[in-house]
């Protein structure tokens, strides 16, 4: 808590970055590469400002065999979607942000990802060794699922970030975590955690109907002053006790942020991710997007 | 210069291990010492399991479940290994894999659905025999839960009898195959053998700072040089 700074907060304006994402174990063990992935732009394209951020984690299962690649669409499509609508609208008043995280934005991301799928597998149709892999591995039901919808290799999840001028929208489909830290130490979720939380399931954009299992908030930045978000595969917070040392833990970054500046904020998520990805065994993939410290060492 | 982090104290967490025998005790398993052999093996199997407890981010957990003209479970809750004891069984009866399956399955289904974190579940399986009842039947209701088709499955072969068929449709494509225990004498090493390739399989072993890969994805140039200065 920094409850030493509530009331005498003076937010800073620049939106920095720092991301890491590591190969899990499981995955360093059987051969396959990291299925995470995480991308970042500034706003406007060429600036020093980072204001869209997505992390996707690729299911990288025997039946998702393109999940690498699915990952990677995903973030392409959330951030072509947000930068996008952050560079054509006119003005980006709170009503129309709103009602663009509400209708517009699941519905492109979703469209251009499948697209983006698409055009992968009109280049580089499944190969004989990709289908007899499945074959071998998986129930006979799994492979003709695949036959019908192809897509499925791509089984991706998404968690997203689109910071306005007055505005932060939040979006996920599937697992992995949002999770903010306010001027005054306060730590919160935007978004609420998947139905299903006590197995392995997750929602997917490959599922036949994802937009169901869309989640998206926006919250006023005037109101909520929020100064860190973390973004983050289930890898991070699967490797926690519960969900609230995995809270305490990000409280506690906020923190080393506000007190030992961002080359200590740095170091400190890439030795923590470094022994989270031990814990959960998983690709383990965080971006933190915070409010550079005015002052901070 | 490298800068050193801060000990944010994460609580992280050991993560279960379930390790779950499926043994034959049918009658054929009382010929030639193999039952006293799988038994003795079974006490031996225990100090490799424990030593896979020792690793801080692992929670091993036993069970086993016999089959004969019943699949009954021998031991029915999941004990942690630091406590585990062997209770010798005997051979009688018929081979009803494809029930011990069905129940593997059920109990697979019931731990999934109160745990959220674990390592994928080893089935190892040891006959001598052919199944008597449905095996098709219990094989598909493995396969069909989420977590039985993702278990580690290792199946061994005891003697001539042993129905290869079914133990390669039980392990599937595992890199494994089905072991073979050509004479009684050789079930210990390969009850060994299991223990330690189930353990291993289930709980991956990171190397130290190798995993760290690029982050991914930009849209253009320019603002894939400002993305990369920021993360560097």
């Amino acid at each position: 808590m920094f409850a030493d700074t509530a009331g005498s907060v003076s937010l800073a304006t620049t939106w920095r970055l720092h991301s890491v994402s590591m190969l899990g174990p499981s995955h360093e063990k059987s051969g396959l590469t990291n299925q995470d992935a995480v991308g970042a732009l500034a706003v406007p394209p060429g600036g020093a400002e980072v204001r869209l951020v997505a992390v996707s984690d690729g299911h990288g299962d025997s039946a998702h065999f393109r999940s690498e690649r699915g990952s990677t669409f995903a973030v392409q499509a959330a951030l072509e979607t947000s930068l996008q609508f952050m560079t054509s609208t006119p003005s980006l008043d709170s009503d129309t942000v709103r009602d663009w995280a509400g209708e517009a934005q699941p519905h492109r991301v979703l469209e251009r990802w499948r697209d983006l799928v698409a055009d992968d597998l009109t280049e580089h149709p499944f190969t004989s060794e990709e289908l007899s892999s499945l074959r071998a591995g998986e129930s006979s039901a799994r492979a003709r699922s695949l036959a019908l919808n192809p897509v499925r290799a791509y089984g991706a999840t998404l968690v997203g970030v689109t910071v306005t001028a007055d505005c932060i929208v939040y979006c996920q489909i599937g697992d992995g975590d949002i999770v903010t830290v306010s001027a005054e130490g306060l730590v919160g979720q935007p978004l609420e955690d998947e139905a299903h939380p006590f197995s392995n399931l997750t929602s997917s954009l490959c599922d036949a109907d994802p937009l169901r299992a869309w989640r998206a908030s926006v919250q006023e930045q005037s109101r909520h002053q929020t100064t860190l978000v973390m973004l983050a595969s289930d890898g991070y917070s699967g490797a926690f006790e519960d969900k609230a040392s995995f809270l305490t833990t990000v409280q506690a970054l906020a923190e080393v942020l506000r007190t030992g500046g961002e080359a200590k904020l740095r170091a400190t998520l890439d030795q923590s991710v470094a022994k989270a990805r031990t814990f959960s065994g998983d690709d383990t993939t965080v971006a933190v997007l915070y409010r550079a410290p005015e002052g901070a060492p | 210069m490298t800068t050193d982090g801060v000990d944010l104290g994460e609580r992280m967490a050991a993560k279960p291990l379930h390790f779950i025998w499926l043994l034959d005790r049918s009658g054929s398993m009382s010929e030639d010492g193999k039952i006293q052999i799988l038994n003795h093996a079974m006490h031996e199997s225990i100090p490799i399991l424990q030593e896979a407890d020792q690793d801080p981010k692992v929670d091993v957990f036993v069970q086993a479940i016999t089959f004969s003209d019943t699949a009954q479970w021998h031991v029915a809750q999941p004990t942690p290994v630091r406590s585990f004891q062997w209770v010798d069984i005997s051979a009688q009866g018929l081979t009803a894999m494809g029930e011990a399956l069905s129940k593997v399955a059920d109990r697979l289904e019931e731990i999934h659905k109160h745990v959220r974190r674990m390592y994928r579940p080893v089935l190892a399986l040891v006959s001598d025999g052919a199944p008597t009842d449905d095996f098709d039947k219990g094989l598909a209701r493995l396969m069909s839960t989420t977590i039985g088709a993702k278990a580690i499955r290792l199946a061994l072969a005891v003697g001539d009898r042993a129905n290869r068929d079914v133990l390669a449709q039980f392990v599937g494509n595992s890199e494994f195959g089905v072991l073979e225990a050509s004479h009684p004498d050789d079930i210990e090493n390969y009850i060994r053998l299991m223990t330690y390739t189930g353990t291993q399989s289930a709980v991956p072993f990171a190397a130290a700072e190798e995993g760290r890969t690029q982050a991914t994805v930009v849209l253009d140039e320019a603002a894939r040089t400002d993305w990369e200065e920021e993360t560097d």
